[in-house]
């Protein structure tokens, strides 16, 4: 049997463990100052017709949401970093969306098994029958940035990409 | 979020002090019993630790939770049935080098995909009126409605006169008897309404991309060849996951839209649940979920809202209108062959004019008393012994329960015309879609 404090101390354990998973972007820090962000895009149209596109907090979205990924990376030590690697699996209820992924000084490649990465284009599914096909977007898994540069004190960069809301 | 987080942590502590309490949420209804899984697993594990009860136990326990609760977690983000609620969860991993050192570093963000209330009701009766006759009961018209949100909804149904005639002409003329139209859902296992099967007066339970039919009911009064009566299904979204149980409605999205009240429709469930006009909030988007009504206008002037108003956009309802027209129940095409003297077919005098009749009952009720009369065309005689019905040869003179064919006056000649009871003497009754095929011949004066 459990005593009142105990159980007291339990619920607040799990609040705080939900609410720490539920608020959204986290990073973690080492010799590179790490964090991951997610805009919904907003698309708004000026009166003289230009298209205006926004990207803000994801509070409500919806099927169909277009949301930009923006992960940021900064070397925050007194020495160069080499050989970064960024490796992002696409969310749950997403679908990668074509010719989105970018990021300065890197070579990006693709995957759909989370293990395997080539560039797009090079990637082959399987259908039920057995016959390959080239990949489209909406069968890719992961998305890896390989940064062709070694990251000096201070610097700053980062990779993006959007998917689709299914 | 926050009520979520409230959520997990109230559930397991109640009833990992045995209380028992049942807790229902709405916004985690259908993945309740996946989330209930992952949280059974964790009761089992804290129920193996107190056996030992010590104080390194208690904080196993706690680790255990957490896992648990982890499990828990991923099992609601990976719901098949349904988007709605679902955490969107995405975690970075950047890998380097610092002096040669390797590391690894994650970093993840998290919200929450909203509910999209969106949902089609649309006629499916093959894209034309449904055909009646004149006092005809419980005639059936029937629509679809589909789900395209992305969450399990219950839906309300009810059935109203609407006008014009939503096929155009002839314009929208009558009524179905006041009081006679119903609503039901196809419940059963045959396909098509059977009133002892397709008693539901509800969608139940209607996953995303899922459809589901619905019948519509009416009796027709006293009206002639032509005349139509249009009726228009309107549908409610009301909650999902409690399967077998109404679920209560939705009339208020989180953006201030909301749906009108049901009444001047007639109420839904055959009259059985009012839904009050819901009340316009404006609810601040949050990492939690928030529903948005996004279903589409009514196509046509004719798809009215229970407001008996052309349905706007994006009120929780929507509908479609099909017409019930009256039409003879029995289609007769009629063709003809020449045969003539010399084996070919040029229709000179002698040669004979073979004729066909396929009579066909049409709409959805057996025909009673059938009978087919046609005349022998001037100028020509008919062949004795030639009428066929469906493939054996008639008699022409009465001579009942052999067959119920004759020539007319065959015993006195010319014979005027020939007659086939199709129902023979009023004991058959012709069902629909069932083809009988008359043949007789005459040869060209």
């Amino acid at each position: 049997m459990k005593t009142q404090k105990q159980k007291t101390l339990l619920t607040i354990l799990i609040f705080a463990f939900s609410v720490f998973v539920a608020m959204g972007a986290y990073a973690e820090e080492g010799a590179i100052r790490f964090s991951n962000n997610a805009f919904k895009q907003v698309i708004s149209k000026a009166a003289d017709g230009t298209v205006q596109y926004d990207y803000i907090e994801p509070s409500l979205v919806l099927p169909d949401d277009v949301i930009l990924y923006e992960i940021v990376f900064e070397n925050i030590s007194g020495q160069e970093i080499s050989n970064i690697v960024i490796n992002n699996p696409i969310a749950n209820n997403s679908v990668y969306r074509d010719s989105s992924a970018a990021g300065d000084s890197t070579d990006i490649t693709f995957s759909v098994d989370g293990k395997n990465f080539a560039a797009a284009g090079a990637l082959t599914v399987k259908d039920s029958s057995g016959k390959s096909w080239q990949a489209k977007p909406e069968d890719y898994t992961a998305i890896r940035w390989l940064y062709k540069k070694a990251l000096k004190p201070g610097e700053k960069s980062k990779v993006t990409y959007k998917t689709s809301i299914k | 979020m926050f009520f979520y987080s409230v959520f997990c942590a109230v559930f397991v502590n109640k009833n990992l002090s045995g209380n028992g309490r049942e807790i229902i949420l709405k916004n985690i209804r259908y993945n309740l019993g996946l989330c209930g899984f992952g949280i059974s697993m964790m009761l089992k594990i804290v129920a193996a630790n107190n056996k030992v009860g010590d104080t390194v136990n208690i904080v196993k326990q706690y680790f255990n939770i957490f896992t648990a609760l982890i499990f828990s977690l991923l099992l609601f983000s990976s719901n098949v049935f349904s988007a709605a609620g679902d955490l969107i969860s995405n975690t970075a991993t950047i890998s380097y080098d610092l002096a040669g050192v390797p590391t690894m570093t994650n970093a993840s963000t998290t919200f929450t995909e909203d509910r999209r209330v969106n949902f089609v009701v649309a006629a499916s009766n093959g894209g034309l009126t449904v055909p009646v006759i004149s006092d005809m009961t419980d005639a059936v018209m029937q629509f679809i409605i589909t789900n395209t949100g992305n969450d399990t909804h219950d839906f309300l149904i009810a059935a109203v006169n609407t006008s014009p005639n939503p096929f155009g002409l002839p314009a929208d003329y009558f009524d179905p008897l006041l009081g006679t139209v119903q609503t039901f859902v196809e419940s059963g296992v045959t396909n098509g309404y059977q009133a002892v099967e397709d008693t539901a007066v509800f969608v139940d339970e209607l996953a995303p991309g899922v459809s589901s039919t619905v019948y519509v009911l009416a009796d027709m009064p006293t009206v002639v060849i032509d005349d139509v009566a249009a009726v228009v299904l309107i549908a409610q979204v009301a909650e999902g996951g409690s399967p077998g149980i109404e679920g209560a409605f939705i009339n208020a999205d989180d953006n201030g839209r909301i749906s009108p009240d049901s009444a001047p429709a007639g109420d839904y469930g055959n009259g059985a649940t009012n839904v009050p006009a819901g009340v316009s909030t404006i609810n601040a988007d949050t990492l939690g979920m928030e529903t948005v009504f996004n279903d589409p206008a009514g196509l046509n002037i004719e798809d009215l809202s229970t407001a008996l108003v052309t349905d706007i956009v994006g009120n929780g309802q929507h509908s479609d209108a099909g017409a019930y027209q009256v039409k003879s129940p029995v289609n007769i095409v009629k063709s003809v062959t020449v045969i003539d003297t010399l084996g070919g077919n040029d229709p000179h005098s002698g040669a004979t004019l073979r004729y066909q009749l396929n009579v066909t009952v049409v709409g959805n009720v057996a025909v009673d008393d059938l009978v087919i009369v046609d005349a022998i065309p001037a100028n020509t005689t008919y062949t004795d012994d030639s009428i066929i019905l469906n493939g054996v040869s008639q008699t022409d003179v009465i001579d009942l329960a052999t067959d119920y064919s004759r020539a007319i006056d065959i015993l006195s000649k010319p014979v005027v015309s020939i007659e086939v009871d199709l129902s023979e003497g009023g004991v058959v009754a012709i069902g629909s879609g069932v083809t009988n095929t008359i043949i007789f011949e005459v040869t060209i004066n």
